[in-house]
């Protein structure tokens, strides 16, 4: 996008992981020609960003906290006069020693990064006290995965003359932008209206706010459009990761194989700012213990501040970590008790019904764990020749993670349905991001007013809130509030034309609407019930790998999970492929990688290596359908679940081929090529 | 300011290629990116070869191939550097289109990939200056060395081998740089290559037995390595090249 007489904004960014700020210095930078302006932490003193805490400064003020940590925005009338003036920019700055080691952030002396501690957020549950006589104590880790979106983060912010500025962004959540927008620059709500560019993916990576609000903040400093547009190497660094875990584990079982006690302290790196680093550790704690029963449990989960880049919301979203760590202790416990992993799942698994091991919640509206894990293990092999030079294996992980924004918070969606004209009109703000919430809804709709043409309108934050495109939520949220408008209008439709009404009665209708507006909160969460519904995800996969190099092939991963009903059914594939092929990559190569200073060295997809499709091998997606009774048409969110089990099937199979641990991900590390040699 | 230039002979491209700051394009797929995220200044010219007759040529003459500087990688006549394998392993179907042979091994800007079967082919790199004329020096000295500020590469010629294998290690398959490897080539002139990172070092290994051609790349790539499981794992892609030109097809 472009508009005539736009200026162009540039980012300056820290070069050190930690330092005392002193400011900057604009006077060469101002001499470059072209050059408008240069805004820092000193024109907007105080202000703060963050979706669920508010502690992230716009720019860095007094301190810097991470490597590429925004210091100054450079706006000029071209966008190569911007960059040149971002190279002229001099930052004042004196390194200070960084904190780096997630699991030293909570001794007393170790440096300061948080606001009041070193502790973003901390859940705890025990209950029971029991001990089996078998003890499998693991050490497990997993790494910095970034969203990798396929469009950059671009915006353009345009002043209005009625006073108010248009930012146009590509975004998970247009009012989520809002309210963080205008409380960090103190504007007035009516001040700002944000619309939803509706590109690029997301994955999690567009849940926090990056140039939003420098490119508002500098079209209302200089009164003219701006335009920003982020390289690939900048999007790396602009955006949250996956938050890197390590986990210490210890499980007990009886000599029979069943589990009887599962204890963890588990340490997620925040990064600087604390993000979505509260409910992500959240979401790692309730589902540590996988579907497995346990007599006791007693499970610690930390996130802490450090001085890495900050970690938030990511596809998954805490339940791919806790997956890995609960399926690869399954399976060094069957290494310890010479028992086939498959077996020992069956063993210990729950059954719909009994309670999740950390939160006590009743496993029900899904199908049943060892239901899944039989259709994983069904009917499809993989035949390829095995090579000579490769050693085969075949892994299998069982995933679970919820649906919708749980613990008792709003998660609410409106939707207004509007028939006139013959036509059916939905408008909504819920987020295309390229996940299909757009077809769902036509579908949901159309169901309802079936023969009329129905047209999804995509509104800007003028129109009341529909969540954000998060938590896989959008086929319940928005929806469950299309087909309750719907029906509404089409009971509306049965009483003025007769329940057997045809398209062509509707035509004739003529301009008369008939309109009805939704907003749906539902299915309500509590402390007792805390998660809505339940993502149920299984994954087999196969892979060879190389005797002498280690090189992985992963030759076929099978994917099964149960999404309630499909409402698109191609589509539901479609996003189980993905998600597959994203914990391929997640398993063996992608990684956000620091140094042992806190720099971010990745620049580009030259070295933060996606999986392509040669690389994925055969990806196998079978949907099961178990209506859930609290959702419409009983169809759950699918986005995350494929995302959740597949990188510990992948790891599985590589421990399958090797016979080594495999405790960390992704695999493909030095310590991975050593071990092969 | 950049400067674009055609020149439509090898001379007045070697007299553009001379001056201060002049960047030469062949296929252009190392340049541009660099071009669009450089931080230092930029070149003065851009040197274009698309208009030199010569540079899209190839020629084989006496088991050798020769090929013009904007011979692509793709071009039936490069398939000698990939043997039966094919280049399914070298980037993508649409950077082989645009990718030169010449610029891959010339370029400072990339990954080196076709070093290791070039070497193994016993290749040779041709150019020029506008001072000096025209030189050819093997290209296991260019990939040591580079090629000098201001010389301009025109062609490589390579000898035609009965059979090539390239064992490497990398992160993917494909679109991976390679971190360990080994290419072997059987036929007149032939010999092999070890690559060890950033390394690219021919091996002369004749026409000896397996654990003689093992030794000899074990002991070339001694003088750059010096983690044991790494050289262990170059001695048995080693043994594996061998193998495959000896005993069975290479895959």
């Amino acid at each position: 996008m472009h508009t005539a007489g736009e200026l162009h904004a540039v980012t300056v960014r820290s070069p050190t992981a930690s330092a005392v700020l002193f400011g900057v210095d604009s006077t060469e930078a101002m001499r470059q020609p072209g050059a408008v302006a240069v805004l820092s932490g000193s024109d907007i003193p105080g202000r703060r960003l963050g979706s669920k805490s508010v502690d992230q400064p716009v720019f860095a003020d007094g301190v810097v906290r991470y490597h590429g940590e925004p210091v100054a925005l450079v706006i000029a009338e071209s966008a190569r006069s911007a960059h040149d003036m971002a190279r002229s920019l001099r930052i004042d700055l004196t390194p200070t020693s960084a904190l780096l080691d997630p699991a030293a952030a909570l001794d007393p002396d170790a440096p300061g990064v948080g606001p009041d501690s070193n502790l973003v957020a901390r859940h705890h549950t025990r209950r029971g006290a029991r001990r089996g006589e078998i003890v499998i104590r693991r050490r497990w880790r997993t790494g910095r995965q970034d969203a990798a979106f396929l469009a950059p983060e671009a915006a353009l912010a345009q002043p209005h003359p009625d006073g108010t500025v248009h930012l146009t962004v590509a975004t998970q959540d247009i009012h989520a932008d809002h309210a963080q927008i205008t409380r960090a620059l103190g504007l007035d709500p009516e001040q700002l209206v944000v619309h939803n560019s509706g590109i690029g993916g997301a994955f999690g990576g567009r849940e926090d706010i990056t140039l939003h609000a420098h490119v508002v903040l500098a079209a209302l400093h200089t009164g003219r459009p701006v335009r920003m547009a982020y390289s690939r190497r900048e999007s790396l660094t602009g955006h949250p990761s996956r938050h890197p875990m390590v986990s210490d584990v210890e499980l007990t079982c009886l000599p029979d194989g069943r589990f009887v006690s599962l204890t963890t302290r588990t340490v997620l790196d925040g990064g600087a700012y604390a993000s979505t680093s509260a409910p992500v550790s959240a979401i790692v704690h309730d589902f540590t213990a996988g579907m497995y029963r346990f007599d006791a449990v007693d499970i610690d989960t930390r996130v802490v501040y450090t001085n890495h880049p900050p970690a938030g919301a990511m596809r998954g979203f805490g339940a791919t970590q806790a997956c890995f760590l609960i399926e690869s202790t399954v399976d060094a416990a069957a290494a310890v008790l010479d028992v086939d992993p498959v077996e020992l799942r069956r063993r210990n698994l729950l059954h719909c019904g009994e309670p999740l091991a950390v939160t006590g919640q009743v496993l029900d509206g899904c199908v049943d764990p060892h239901d899944l894990l039989d259709a994983v293990l069904t009917g499809i092999v993989c035949d390829a020749v095995p090579h000579p030079d490769r050693r085969r294996g075949t892994g299998v992980a069982l995933g679970i993670k919820s649906a919708g924004l749980g613990h008792g918070k709003a998660d609410p969606a409106t939707v207004a349905v509007t028939v006139s004209g013959g036509q059916v009109q939905v408008h909504t703000s819920a987020a295309e991001v390229g996940q299909g919430v757009t077809d769902t809804v036509r579908r949901i709709v159309g169901a309802q007013l079936p023969g009329l043409p129905v047209t999804v309108v995509a509104m800007p934050t003028t129109f009341p809130t529909a969540g954000g495109s998060k938590a896989s939520r959008q086929t319940m949220a928005t929806g469950g509030a299309a087909h309750r408008a719907a029906a509404e209008v089409r009971s509306q439709l049965d009483a003025a034309l007769g329940a057997g009404w045809t398209p062509a009665m509707v035509v004739d209708l003529g301009s008369r609407a008939i309109v009805h507006q939704v907003t749906y909160d539902g299915p309500q969460t509590s402390p007792q019930q805390p998660h809505k519904a339940f993502q149920l995800v299984a994954h087999r996969s196969t892979v060879d790998v190389d005797t002498a190099t280690g090189q992985i092939d992963v030759l076929q991963v099978v994917c099964v999970q149960d999404c309630g009903r499909a409402i698109d059914p191609v589509a539901v594939q479609e996003q189980l492929v993905g998600g597959t092929a994203q914990g391929i990559g997640f398993a063996l190569w992608e990684e956000r990688r620091v140094d042992a200073d806190g720099v971010q060295t990745t620049t580009g997809f030259g070295d933060y290596l996606l999986p392509t499709s040669v690389d994925v091998g055969e990806v196998i997606a079978l949907v099961l359908e178990v209506p859930h009774p609290g959702l419409t048409w009983g169809a759950k969110g699918i986005g995350e679940g494929p995302l959740v089990s597949s990188p510990a099937a992948v790891a599985a199979a590589v421990r399958a081929a090797t016979g080594q641990p495999v405790a960390a991900i992704p695999i493909w590390t030095d310590a991975h090529q050593r071990a092969a040699s | 300011m950049t400067v674009d230039v055609y020149p439509s002979t090898w001379s007045e491209a070697a007299a553009h290629a001379g001056t201060a700051g002049a960047v030469v394009i062949a296929g252009g797929t190392g340049v541009q990116p660099w071009l669009s995220v450089r931080t230092d200044p930029p070149p003065t010219a851009l040197v274009h070869l698309a208009r030199v007759p010569e540079a899209r040529q190839w020629d084989r003459a006496d088991g050798t191939v020769t090929l013009g500087s904007l011979v692509t990688v793709d071009n039936l006549a490069a398939a000698i550097c990939f043997g039966t394998e094919g280049a399914g392993w070298f980037a993508t179907p649409a950077v082989r289109r645009r990718a030169t042979v010449v610029g891959n091994v010339v370029s400072a800007l990339g990954p080196r990939e076709l070093g290791a079967p070039l070497l193994a082919l016993g290749a040779r790199l041709h150019g020029r200056t506008d001072a000096s004329g025209p030189w050819t020096r093997p290209v296991a000295e260019i990939l040591c060395d580079g090629i000098p500020a201001g010389h301009l590469a025109t062609g490589v010629t390579a000898n035609i081998p009965e059979r090539l294998v390239y064992q490497r290690m990398s992160a993917r398959r494909r679109l991976s740089r390679v971190e360990l490897g080994v290419c072997g080539a059987q036929g007149p002139g032939c010999g092999a290559a070890v690559v060890i990172g950033a390394s690219m070092l021919p091996v002369e290994t004749g026409v000896g037995r397996g654990d003689e051609f093992v030794a000899a790349i074990r002991t070339q790539a001694m003088t750059v390595l010096r983690d044991p499981g790494r050289l262990a794992t170059v001695t048995e892609l080693a043994a594996r090249v061998h193998r495959d030109l000896h005993t069975r097809s290479e895959t």
